[in-house]
């Protein structure tokens, strides 16, 4: 009986080795490397990592954890693995602790915020992904329109630069943004109202 | 005789070596990867001594340039912030290692007033285990562990939930196999742990752990192809999951022969009778998901058809979350086919969407959630039930609600209860 199964047997699991190869060489060069979209990443992850269940915070995990759990969900959403990954790069880019002050003293003294203007950085940064700015944006965070008729611009300042002072379980990220790149952004939302 | 065990024995032997050769082929793989990996380590090992020598040579520079602090910043000369610098930046958030093992899941402590009894306090407790073998092979499982009141007597539960090995064989498709919660409509495999359901019971087509239903929130055994891709544009798409399990067996507790009550965990298959079944998911936009499920088979043993009907929907107009979903289950006899349907719909809103978290107390009421569900059952005697529960969570933290509710159920065997509950997921 075993005898006469093997070979069936084996050549089912041989037929499924093939398409295995041939998937994975053709995923192989899927994975490459380029600076994270975190624009695209932050909403992406608004899309998405809300549906089922409440949005948990990027800094509810560490690196290290964050790709196990996108898998997980990966899994179960059915999310395309393309997507998972730029959700990823933006979890595990927006939990980080706070810069070392020497780093923040030095980006705050030597950066002025020539190069990006502030509405390049909220691009960059992704704010959209979660914020209405302007007339676009998502809806994980408040809509930012009218900010500046509810909230002082100081008080706007520490929540970009250091939104964790004002919500230590806030779903905003940390950025470690520099005291001119702060500037910037401030203008730039003042601007779009 | 003897050449019959001969026979045998080198029967054996071949399959033995024709084993060891697929294992010499694996084995060969893993030392060439690990040669290549070497080698790639050996060339970063170069870079760096160079980088070192190089860095050694200009240390006296160094020294005397008191610029020497922007390091490696790639502003430009006079300090701006460049585009090169910002994502220099945002890679080096990539740096961290990655961990190969997690824990999670939830747990929760409620009380829960009946309307003729019995009252009484119990608690679920559901840890989870992420196991990560390499960037396309995860193992995922979760247990069970809980106490509930049975009468006069409390019994300890203690059962697994799911335990399954994904393979990521492509962006829109995954291999997987074991105990798998069955992906039918939404609420099974998606919304039943107690930090994710808007409300302390399972809405009324599920049943399971004590509570009437059509279907119960279950795993079953065997395996399944699932995935997603985009359509039109990067928010609109769809999933699907493929399955066959072990087909479900009668419940063998039932003396009588009631029909449609099945036990879908079958492991291992009595019988070699299986299931199949997929759903598909559709996101024309992100805030809308329209599922279709779909599973058949034989009942173990028996030789009867079963047949599982689902649609659900989740729909976030403006804050208000909707869930709503369908089923019906069928069974085919000779002469004839019951069958139980039933659906429910249910709508919340969370307060944060028009109260802002100031730092006042009264920010505060931004956590607060109210949560309405209706629901009906209609079994093949024909019997009805209804279901109208009416909720009012606090979300302590985003995985963490205090809820209360009340249930008015009427029809058959409907009791009005009460649930005061804490869930916390971790
Ligand atoms: C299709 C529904 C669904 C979607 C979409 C979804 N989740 Fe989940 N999530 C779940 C379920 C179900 C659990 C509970 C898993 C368990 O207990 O095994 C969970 C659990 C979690 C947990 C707790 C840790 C754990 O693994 O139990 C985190 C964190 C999480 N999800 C983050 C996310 C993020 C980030 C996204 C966006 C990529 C996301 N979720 C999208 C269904 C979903
Ligand atoms: C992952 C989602 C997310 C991203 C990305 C994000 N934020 Fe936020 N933000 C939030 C949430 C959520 C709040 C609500 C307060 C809280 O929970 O801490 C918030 C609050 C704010 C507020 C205060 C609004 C108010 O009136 O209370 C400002 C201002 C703000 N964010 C600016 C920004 C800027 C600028 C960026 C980009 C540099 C950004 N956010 C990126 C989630 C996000």
């Amino acid at each position: 009986m075993l005898r006469l199964r093997r070979p069936n047997a084996s050549l089912v699991l041989r037929a499924l080795l093939v398409v295995v190869l041939a998937a994975t060489s053709a995923a192989a060069n899927e994975a490459e490397k380029a600076p994270p979209d975190l624009a695209r990443g932050a909403r992406l992850y608004s899309d998405n990592c809300g549906r089922c269940h409440n949005a948990r915070g990027p800094a509810e995990y560490s690196d290290a954890h964050w790709p196990l759990i996108v898998t997980h969900m990966r899994v179960i959403a059915g999310l395309p693995g393309e997507q998972a990954r730029t959700i990823e790069a933006f979890l595990r880019a927006s939990n980080n602790p706070p810069p070392p002050p020497r780093r923040l003293g030095r980006l705050a003294a030597v950066v002025p915020a020539a190069g990006l203007s502030g509405s390049e950085l909220i691009e960059r940064y992704g704010c959209r992904g979660c914020h209405v700015i302007g007339d676009a944006g998502g809806s994980i965070g408040p809509s930012l329109r009218g900010l500046f008729e509810r909230r002082q611009a100081d008080w706007i300042r520490v929540q970009i630069q250091t939104p964790r002072e004002h919500n230590a379980k806030t779903l905003m990220p940390l950025y470690g943004l520099s005291d001119a790149e702060t500037s910037a952004i401030l203008e730039a939302l003042r601007a779009a109202r | 005789m003897r050449s019959a065990a001969l026979v045998v024995g080198v029967a054996l032997w071949v399959c033995a070596q024709a084993a060891e050769a697929d294992e010499l082929g694996d084995l060969r793989g893993v030392v060439t990867e690990q040669g290549q990996l070497i080698d790639e380590l050996r060339g970063e090992l170069d870079e760096l001594r160079a980088v070192q020598t190089q860095e050694g040579e200009e240390v006296p520079a160094v020294a005397a340039s008191p610029a020497s602090d922007t390091d490696s910043l790639p502003a430009s000369a006079d300090g701006e912030v460049t585009p090169e610098y910002v994502d220099e930046r945002i890679e080096e958030f990539e740096t961290a290692p990655q961990s190969r093992f997690l824990i999670s899941g939830y747990g929760d402590a409620h009380y829960r007033a009946v309307e003729d009894g019995p009252d009484g306090f119990g608690f679920g407790f559901n840890p989870g285990f992420h196991f990560r073998m390499s960037d396309r092979l995860h193992f995922n499982g979760e247990l069970e562990l809980g106490l509930q009141r049975d009468g006069h007597e409390t019994e300890t539960e203690v059962d697994l939930e799911f335990a399954q090995i994904d393979y990521l064989l492509t962006d829109w498709m995954t291999l997987s196999g074991g105990f798998f919660l069955t992906p039918f409509n939404a609420f099974g495999q998606r919304l039943h742990p107690s930090w994710i359901n808007k409300l302390p019971s399972p809405p009324p087509i599920y049943g399971g752990h004590g509570e009437v239903g059509i279907i119960p929130v279950v795993s079953q055994v065997g395996a399944i192809v699932s995935g997603g891709a985009t359509l039109w544009s990067d928010s609109s798409k769809f999933n699907y999951a493929v399955y066959v399990v072990n087909a479900p067996t009668i419940e063998e507790e039932d003396d009588e022969d009631v029909p449609l009550d099945f036990d879908f965990k079958s492991t291992p298959n009595s019988s070699s009778d299986v299931g199949y079944g997929a759903r598909v998911g559709f996101l024309p936009i992100p805030n809308l998901e329209v599922g279709a499920s779909y599973q058949t088979g034989k009942v173990a043993g028996s030789g009867d058809r079963y047949n599982l009907v689902g649609a659900d929907l989740w729909y976030d107009f403006k804050g208000v979350e909707w869930r709503a979903e369908y089923v019906r289950l069928s069974q085919e006899f000779e002469d004839s086919s019951p069958s139980t349907q039933g659906y429910y719909v249910q709508a919340s809103y969370r307060l944060d969407n028009l109260i802002l978290d100031s730092g006042e107390w009264w920010g505060q009421v931004g956590r607060v959630e109210p949560v309405v569900r209706w629901g009906q059952i209609t079994d093949y005697a024909p019997n009805e039930r209804r279901q109208l529960a009416l909720g009012l969570n606090f979300w302590v933290y985003e995985s963490a609600p205090l809820k209360l509710s009340y249930e008015l159920n009427s029809g058959k065997g409907g009791e009005d209860r009460f649930f005061l509950q804490f869930s916390y997921g971790f």
